[in-house]
């Protein structure tokens, strides 16, 4: 079956969100303008099953679905928290290189953490939490004429979605469209990287291009997940090897480039409807994201008066999601996933109970480290060179 | 539906097969309001084995019950307290040896020509669609097969209590329930997709035990299955063929010595003999050495691009195409659809998603159908069609 062919420049009208009655129940954001959408159960098939009825409705599942048991706690508890670490610099004469995927196994994850190269990669990714610690976002910060630069890279990013609609289709994730714009991100990336890049570091195209390229998502699977995150933050690291972040712009990283990163990629999955690459289903944080969780939970450490059981608060989700990432996302996810919250996010629910934001930081890197960094499915995919070394 | 008859059971003749389960005469409701006196509303007594270890329907129909009270009423870690672990221990063995005997590809007979077969996708621990569907399609029974297609565990919430009440189905029903083996019954998937977790936060300290045995069944589950000789089924799809060489070495005595190599450029389709011939009982499929064939057959998808190629994106199994899937079903001389699913039957329900690749993972290779109504086709080709079906329509549960 052939995919219905293009649509003209997406409709101007206001549409209404009648679905065919044939789908399925799907996310309650309309994949075409990302607003909300209600949707009626399906009613039955046409096809020749006679015996077919009518599906249930949605039927709630009070219980919780997961908890975890005191000894796994203490297991967790007695993990230590991953500590900052200074990124070391490079010096010529460089050798930068195309960088290739090393890991397949578990001994391969072995060999990985016991490394400097992954200490320091997550050192870095604490020190980025450390740099954000106690702030909104729009305080004020040390904006380097790079940070500048690359917060307008992913402005025009941003701009091509709007140029490159997506397809009318009619299954549920996954619009084509998302290939068109990829493909442009692709054909751009190094013409980017050479807008800031200062002369005798252009030569690192070859290696830092592939990160940038894969940040964004899977483009023939159109898909998206904590990988494709994760990409993004080695791609960062490899600018802070090459001197071009350094630590006092730190705190502008995350509050202007990771901040508009993440805008970008809700954008993206809103309206080509990424689907999540490997979820963990009711067992993981989020389908899509990590680091806003990490970052996030930093920004609201010693905060006066909002506590993590504060995101079952809509006014506070309403009012501040703006200004901190941890709240925005429980709000995106609120928006888009049906059912108690409780049901579809027992993870992010139980961490709501935790008494203090410091306690929840902490926590996020260690899972950080144990669900992303250890895990093959999504280390499989990382990338090794001379920047970052295997 | 009484609760005490846990420890009565008595059992019924052991060719169970031959019993005709009609849900309808036998009935314990499923449905979203349960009338009082079909769920217990304390809690239920703990499950227990039956002595002489024989199940019968009553059992399964308890069980059932159980799962879904405590699925909506107990804290997961209260969960050995309706099903304890010696009960686990029994379960599994006694399910374990009946799987391991069955060849990597089942030949599923249809026994007349009212019978159905119903095929059933991914799972992935959403019991409540398990139990709607066992509800709508009707029982195993004598003229009513189950086949199903692998994921049950990961990602949903009840993987446990999924997987164990299809065991107990197959114990109870060995002839007319099959479970194949999913690419998420590994420890690889089931370390990071939530399967372990969920078992330990059920089992607490005995949860590695629980685990370690969870894995030692899933070693167990044939690979595929063909239906009424012409429809081939298996959760991934089409596998290579492996061929050895002998490497060109001269013929003097001391290097008479011949070494194996698996040919490295040319992939070419399996036979059902070199299927029959592979080491299943793998904790995690190989994608690397000379055992590929039970990856390919977990792991692979459906292209339109023509030929076999390796599955770059998965890092393991095949993409394959509509020409494969021509030359497979004319070879082995198979009239219906390979893979993924089955032509002949009734999906459970209207689904969505899943056996493998999502019904969005499809709709993003040029030419693969929608999935509107919980299945594909995805191949449609002289000899045959190659279909995907999906039984997991809330999945994932945040949809």
């Amino acid at each position: 079956m052939e995919p219905p062919p293009p649509q003209s420049p997406r409709d101007e009208h206001p549409h209404t969100h009648s679905h065919s009655s044939t789908s399925i129940p799907t996310t309650g954001t309309c994949c075409k303008c990302g607003g909300a959408t209600t949707h009626a159960p399906p009613s039955q098939s046409p096809t020749s099953w006679p015996d077919l009825s009518s599906p249930p409705a949605y039927r709630p599942i009070r219980a919780p679905a997961l908890n975890l048991p005191p000894n796994n706690t203490q297991a967790i508890i007695l993990t230590p928290v991953p500590q900052s670490q200074e990124v070391p610099t490079i010096t010529p004469p460089f050798h930068f290189q195309i960088p290739s995927k090393k890991i397949t196994s578990p001994d391969d994850i072995r060999k990985f953490h016991d490394s400097p190269t992954s200490k320091n990669f997550l050192g870095f990714i604490v020190a980025l939490s450390e740099s954000i610690r106690g702030r909104k976002i729009s305080d004020p910060c040390h904006e380097s004429a790079t940070v500048s630069n690359i917060v307008s890279i992913i402005e025009n990013l941003s701009l091509w979605v709007d140029q490159i609609p997506p397809v009318q289709q009619s299954s549920r994730y996954g619009n084509i469209s998302y290939r068109t714009w990829h493909e442009r991100l692709t054909e751009n990336a190094e013409s980017f990287m050479l807008q800031f890049l200062p002369e005798d570091l252009k030569p690192s195209t070859i290696e830092i291009v592939p990160y940038f390229t894969d940040s964004f998502g899977n483009s023939s699977r159109i898909d998206y997940g904590t990988g494709h995150e994760t990409n993004f933050a080695a791609w960062l690291y490899c600018l802070a090897r090459m001197g071009i972040i350094k630590e006092e712009d730190y705190q502008a990283v995350v509050a202007r480039v990771f901040v508009k990163y993440l805008d970008l990629m809700r954008k993206l999955q809103l309206v080509y409807c990424l689907e999540p690459a490997g979820s963990h289903g009711v067992w993981g944080l989020d389908d899509y994201h990590f680091f806003p969780f990490i970052f996030g939970s930093s920004q609201l450490i010693d905060h006066k008066y909002m506590k993590p059981k504060s995101i079952h608060n809509e006014d506070i989700l309403d009012n501040f999601s703006s200004e901190y990432m941890y709240l925005s996302c429980i709000g995106f996810i609120k928006k888009v996933k049906k059912g108690p919250f409780a049901e579809h996010s027992p993870l992010l629910d139980d961490i709501s109970a935790v008494p203090n934001w410091k306690k929840v930081n902490s926590g996020m890197l260690k899972m950080y480290k144990a669900e992303v960094l250890e895990k093959v499915p999504i280390m499989q995919h990382f990338l090794f060179g001379w920047l970052i070394k295997w | 539906m009484s609760s005490d008859d846990s420890n009565n059971i008595s059992p019924i003749s052991r060719d169970a097969d031959a019993v005709a389960c009609s849900p309808s005469s036998t009935a314990v409701t499923y449905s979203d309001n349960p009338s009082p006196s079909s769920l217990p509303t304390v809690a239920p007594d703990p499950l227990s084995w039956p002595p002489d270890g024989k199940l019968c329907l009553e059992w399964i129909q308890h069980l059932m019950s159980v799962f879904e009270w405590s699925s909506r009423n107990l804290a997961p870690s209260a969960f050995p307290s309706v099903f304890p672990v010696p009960v686990f221990d029994a379960l599994v063995l006694t399910a374990s040896k009946i799987l391991h005997k069955e060849p990597n590809c089942l030949q599923i007979n249809i026994p007349d020509s009212d019978s159905t077969v119903v095929v059933v996708g991914d799972l992935h621990g959403q019991l409540h669609d398990l139990l709607f569907l066992l509800q709508d399609a009707g029982f195993p029974a004598q003229n009513r097969i189950f086949v199903f297609n692998g994921d049950y565990v990961d990602r949903g919430a009840w993987g446990l209590e999924t997987f164990l009440l299809l065991l107990a189905w197959k114990v109870f029903m060995p002839h007319r329930v099959f479970l194949l083996r999913g690419n998420h019954e590994s420890k690889y998937c089931t370390s990071t997709y939530g399967f372990e977790k969920e078992v330990l936060a059920k089992y607490g300290d005995k949860g590695k035990h629980v685990y370690r045995k969870c894995l030692g069944c899933f070693e167990g589950l044939p690979l595929a299955s063909i239906i009424a000789e012409r429809v081939y089924t298996a959760h991934g799809g089409l596998f290579r063929s492996i061929s050895v060489t002998p490497s060109k070495r001269s013929k003097g005595k001391k290097n008479r010595r011949i070494n194996l190599i698996p040919e490295a450029n040319a992939l070419c389709l399996g036979s059902l003999e070199e299927l029959s011939k592979a080491r299943r009982s793998v904790l995690d499929p190989p994608w690397e050495g000379l055992n590929l064939i039970p990856g390919d057959v977990l792991w692979s998808d459906p292209s339109m691009k023509p030929g076999l190629s390796p599955n770059k994106e998965r890092g393991i199994g095949l993409l394959w195409g509509p020409d494969c899937t021509e030359e497979f079903l004319k070879k082995f001389k198979l009239k219906g659809l390979p893979v993924k699913t089955c032509t002949v039957v009734a999906t459970c329900k209207c689904g969505d998603y899943k056996s493998h690749e999502g019904p969005d993972a499809r709709e993003k290779r040029p030419g693969l159908g929608g999935m509107d109504e919980g299945y594909t086709i995805d191949h449609d080709v002289e000899s045959g069609k190659l279909i995907t079906v999906f039984s997991a329509p809330d999945y994932p549960q945040f949809q």
